[in-house]
């Protein structure tokens, strides 16, 4: 298993690391918070630690830490659209309950 | 049944009721000089402060209990602010510190002048008002402000020897200057809704 | 799930950081619900009216009643004004927490048999309105108003709305706060503050931003209008002043056509059925928005089923609405004049309110403040959208922080004395909250009760000013006349709602009343009301109550353990013990799963904190005091 990403989000990460001038890639995690357990962590990563496994796609680095790994195996980054909102949504196989907003989970 | 409940526990909350310390002296609630003479600008920044530190709208998400002292605090200091920004209040307050109460209901003034004089200014008041005479109006306004001023002046004066001299003397003049206020400013008011009335 | 966005290293957000809340604009005619909308980051904030499902910003305030209740509200509701008159409720915001002798133009309402009766007590009840579904307080028809905004912004929200901010005309008494406070109860919303709408309106405008200033607010509404002057520095918003009228409005402008129409063709309202009469009132108010544009427009009647067409030009029209707008200018006057400035004096005008888009007003305005007003943010939007952005600020979600409204009582409260004089405790332009008390005495020897008449306006005479309430003191110990020595306390909370105590100060006999009676619902009314508008099976009733309940605790909770966090060291061993070992008690409770215990658990930790919230305050006073920065004390 892996975490995979769509074109479109690997095109729009471009983009931002783009604009953002500096970074090898995205950091995707969880951590412990929030008023049902777990949060994403989606932060640019300027430098990777020797834990993190690094998958590639579409010419861009995801990295994620093996703790995270466990609870998002299998999830699948899209980017989408609503309003005038935008940004990525993560397509969770592991999730048995989530909040209210979606902004924390419990696997 | 829940709604019953909430009314008995309310009341238990009500019946031991813990206040904070409301500091009394509204120069010291307000770091300014305890004189008569206050700079108004510092007085308006502070009241900003303490009032982003401590109305109730600061405390919506906080231990109920806090949110209902905010409210008692944010009135005071509400209190404090108009009572430095009046010059009748702040007079008396200052008086009210160093223990002296004046009972409006028994003092009187025995400065037969100026009793003379404030009859003069009703008499004038209430003709001009009768006949309409917005300008007649104004110049009495005019004159009331300016002896208004001077009884201020005067009270200012006065104050700052309060302590040094604790002459019985001392204190009646001080309590007079403020029931002259007290003349001058309700004299002021007045004249000033007949003005705006003609204006209409 | 949530739309994520991609953070800085170490820097994803928490989750929860923004709190869903709205704030809602409860209008005569039309009302809106907004909401700020955040990027995550924490930096964009967008506040934005939430339509509905077609696209439309305005729900009407009408609400149609069938036999089992409300069953449309809105836009639906008014298609059905005109076959169903008599079930169709609008415009009943002017109603709210009043009684029948204040309203003077009854017509347009069906007001129940029940409160016309001569019977005092009735003749001061609330008004309430026939339907087919029975007799209805406008307390209830804006609840329906209310919870069909909510279920809005639940559904485009996508989540629970943690709270909202609803705006009510400055110029609302003590009467009228507390209907609206009610009905907010009613529909199920957590109210976090009334606010004014001036003052929503200047938020709306971002002016909180801009250097000293002083701002003018003219809003003309469906069927309010008020003034208030604003003071504007560092991001404190202070009501200098406040003014209006709460029945004069756009509606008296389609009246005043209706009246004129009904004059050149020689009939009386009476003439008309109560369809005929509505479909009058609504050709009038097309024709009033049409004259922005035009110069003439037509109108077409019918009365007792003859036809008539008029034309009704804009001079014309500007002469017959020239007194009500002369009636705004000279209030706008006044208010200046109580805040002892004149007009040279404002740096902004804002026009708030449909109504202002009439091309006289625009005129009348300009001319009085010798400049042109501020009409840039859609007049019918700009008091939802500053409810909104007020309603993040409070419930903690926005960077804005430093915004603060300080306000001030529109009205004077006193009580009755000797001779059927009101003696004021709290002036009008009083900041809020507020706390005076004033003393009293007896008037007669052995007198062992006093009564207390509450009352709120700005005559001298108790007949000219409005009974909030009446209560009495008992228990008195006989004294001669003048001995007893009973103080009377006033208390204005923020939302500008007043309650009121009195103690005889020799013996500590204490009465304490929240101002509710006269012309509003005790407590008891309310919670049947509650109790019926809950459409499904006891089960479900249970379930809600306990949901709250567990709410509650939880929010309890956090609340104290941030305050443990900061101040634990304020408490002794034996305090902390017992706080401590409350959170962990009420924490078991909250799986037990019984409302009576967890509220029974909350009571507990509530009072066991009670000294420690008093020790924090009196902490951040000393150090208010000290003159230490004070934007560290409350964070």
């Amino acid at each position: 298993m892996a975490i995979t990403m769509t074109e479109q989000a690997a095109n729009h990460v471009k983009r931002q690391l783009d604009q953002r001038g500096k970074g090898v890639g995205i950091r995707v995690g969880v951590k412990t918070t929030g008023c049902s357990g777990m949060a994403y962590v989606l932060e640019f990563v300027d430098e990777t630690v020797s834990d993190d496994i690094v998958y590639e796609y579409h010419g861009v680095q995801l990295v994620v830490d093996p703790k995270s790994l466990v609870y998002i195996d299998g999830t699948e980054m899209d980017f989408v659209k609503e309003g005038l909102n935008e940004g990525f949504e993560f397509k969770n196989p592991n999730i048995a309950g989530e909040c209210g907003c979606g902004e924390s989970f419990t696997v | 049944m829940r709604r019953k409940l909430h009314r008995l526990i309310n009341r238990t909350i009500e019946s031991k009721t813990h206040t904070v310390k409301l500091e009394k002296n509204f120069f010291k609630l307000f770091e300014l000089p305890q004189q008569f003479d206050t700079d108004s600008v510092a007085m308006k920044r502070r009241f900003r402060v303490l009032q982003r530190n401590f109305h109730p709208d600061r405390y919506i998400g906080k231990p109920p209990q806090e949110h209902r002292l905010a409210v008692q605090l944010s009135a005071h200091i509400n209190t404090a602010f108009a009572t430095l920004s009046d010059p009748v209040k702040r007079a008396e307050h200052l008086l009210n510190l160093q223990g002296i109460e004046i009972d409006h209901q028994q003092s009187t003034i025995k400065d037969n002048v100026f009793l003379l004089k404030q009859m003069e200014f009703r008499e004038t008041l209430e003709q001009a008002a009768f006949e309409k005479d917005r300008l007649a109006l104004s110049n009495i306004l005019t004159e009331v402000s300016d002896d208004f001023k001077v009884c201020q002046i005067e009270f200012a004066k006065k104050i700052v020897n309060l302590n040094s001299t604790e002459s019985q003397s001392l204190t009646d003049s001080l309590c007079n200057e403020v029931s002259k206020m007290y003349f001058y400013q309700s004299l002021s008011n007045e004249l000033n809704t007949n003005i705006r009335l003609l204006s209409q | 799930m949530a739309i994520l966005k991609i953070s800085e290293p170490g820097q994803s957000p928490l989750p929860h950081q923004f709190k869903k809340v709205i704030g809602i604009d409860l209008g005569t005619t039309n009302s809106l619900v907004a909401a700020v909308s955040h990027d995550g980051s924490g930096e964009g904030e967008f506040p934005a009216v939430l339509n509905d499902l077609e696209g439309r910003a305005m729900l009407p305030s009408v609400v149609h009643y069938g036999i089992d209740g409300a069953d449309c509200v809105g836009h639906e509701a008014m298609a059905l004004a005109a076959q169903d008159p008599f079930n169709t409720l609008a415009s009943f915001k002017r109603l709210m927490g009043r009684g029948i002798d204040d309203i003077d133009d009854l017509q347009q309402f069906n007001v129940a048999n029940d409160t016309v009766s001569t019977d005092q007590k009735k003749s001061t009840a609330m008004i309430r309105l026939a339907t087919v579904a029975g007799d209805i307080t406008p307390l209830e028809a804006s609840a329906e108003i209310l919870k069909s905004l909510f279920n809005r912004a639940q559904a485009r929200l996508g989540g629970p709305i943690e709270g909202a901010v609803i705006t009510v005309p400055a110029y609302f008494d003590d009467a009228q706060r507390q209907a609206t406070k009610d009905a907010a109860s009613l529909a199920g919303l957590k109210l976090l503050r009334l606010i004014n709408e001036p003052t929503a309106a200047a938020v709306a405008y971002g002016l909180d931003k801009a250097d000293d200033r002083l701002v003018v607010i003219y809003d003309l509404g469906g069927g309010t209008f008020d003034v208030s002057i604003l003071q504007l520095s560092d991001g404190v918003f202070e009501v200098l002043a406040t003014s209006g009228n709460s029945s004069l409005g756009g509606d008296d402008f389609d009246l005043a056509i209706v009246q004129w129409a009904l004059t050149q063709v020689g009939c009386v309202a009476d003439d008309l059925s109560p369809s005929e009469y509505r479909r009058l009132l609504a050709s009038a108010r097309a024709v009033k928005q049409q004259l922005t544009e035009s110069e003439a427009k037509s109108i077409d009647f019918t009365c007792a089923n003859e036809r008539h067409q008029l034309n009704l030009s804009r001079d014309q029209f500007n002469a017959l609405i020239t007194p009500l707008v002369n009636t705004t200018v000279e209030v706008c006057r006044s208010s200046l004049h109580d805040a002892g400035l004149t007009p040279a004096e404002i740096a902004d005008v804002v026009l708030v309110g449909g109504s202002t888009r009439v091309p006289l007003v625009q005129e009348r305005v300009a001319e009085l403040f010798q400049q042109k007003p501020k009409v840039d943010v859609d007049p019918d939007k700009v008091v939802a959208l500053g409810a909104a952005i007020q309603a993040d600020v409070l419930i903690g979600n926005s960077s804005n922080a430093d915004l603060l409204l300080l306000d001030v009582t529109p009205l004077s409260l006193g009580i009755e004395t000797m001779g059927g004089l009101v003696e004021k405790i709290i002036h009008r332009n009083t900041s809020i909250p507020s706390s005076r008390g004033q003393e009293f005495t007896t008037y007669k020897d052995g007198q062992t009760a006093l009564a207390i008449h509450v009352l709120q306006g700005e005559r001298d005479l108790v007949a000219d000013c409005r009974s909030l309430a009446r209560f009495e003191l008992r228990g008195i110990p006989p004294m001669v006349a003048g001995a007893a020595r009973i103080e009377v306390t006033f208390k204005v909370d923020a939302d500008g709602l007043l309650e009121v105590s009195a103690q005889e100060i020799i013996t500590g006999i204490t009465a304490n009343i929240q101002v509710k009676p006269s012309y509003g619902l005790a407590d008891n009314e309310i919670a049947e009301m509650l109790k019926a508008s809950y459409s499904y099976a006891e089960q479900d009733r249970d379930a809600r109550m306990l949901a709250e309940q567990k709410v509650e605790a939880i929010g309890l909770i956090d609340a104290v353990k941030a305050a443990l966090l900061v101040d634990a060291d304020l408490l002794d061993e034996q305090q902390l013990g017992d706080i401590r070992q409350s959170i962990e008690t009420l924490l078991l409770d909250i799986d037990t799963n019984n409302t009576l215990i967890i509220s029974q658990s909350v009571a507990i930790l509530g009072r066991e904190t009670e000294s420690f919230a008093a020790l924090r305050m009196d902490q951040s006073i000393r150090t208010a005091l000290q003159g230490k920065n004070l934007d560290d004390v409350v964070e």
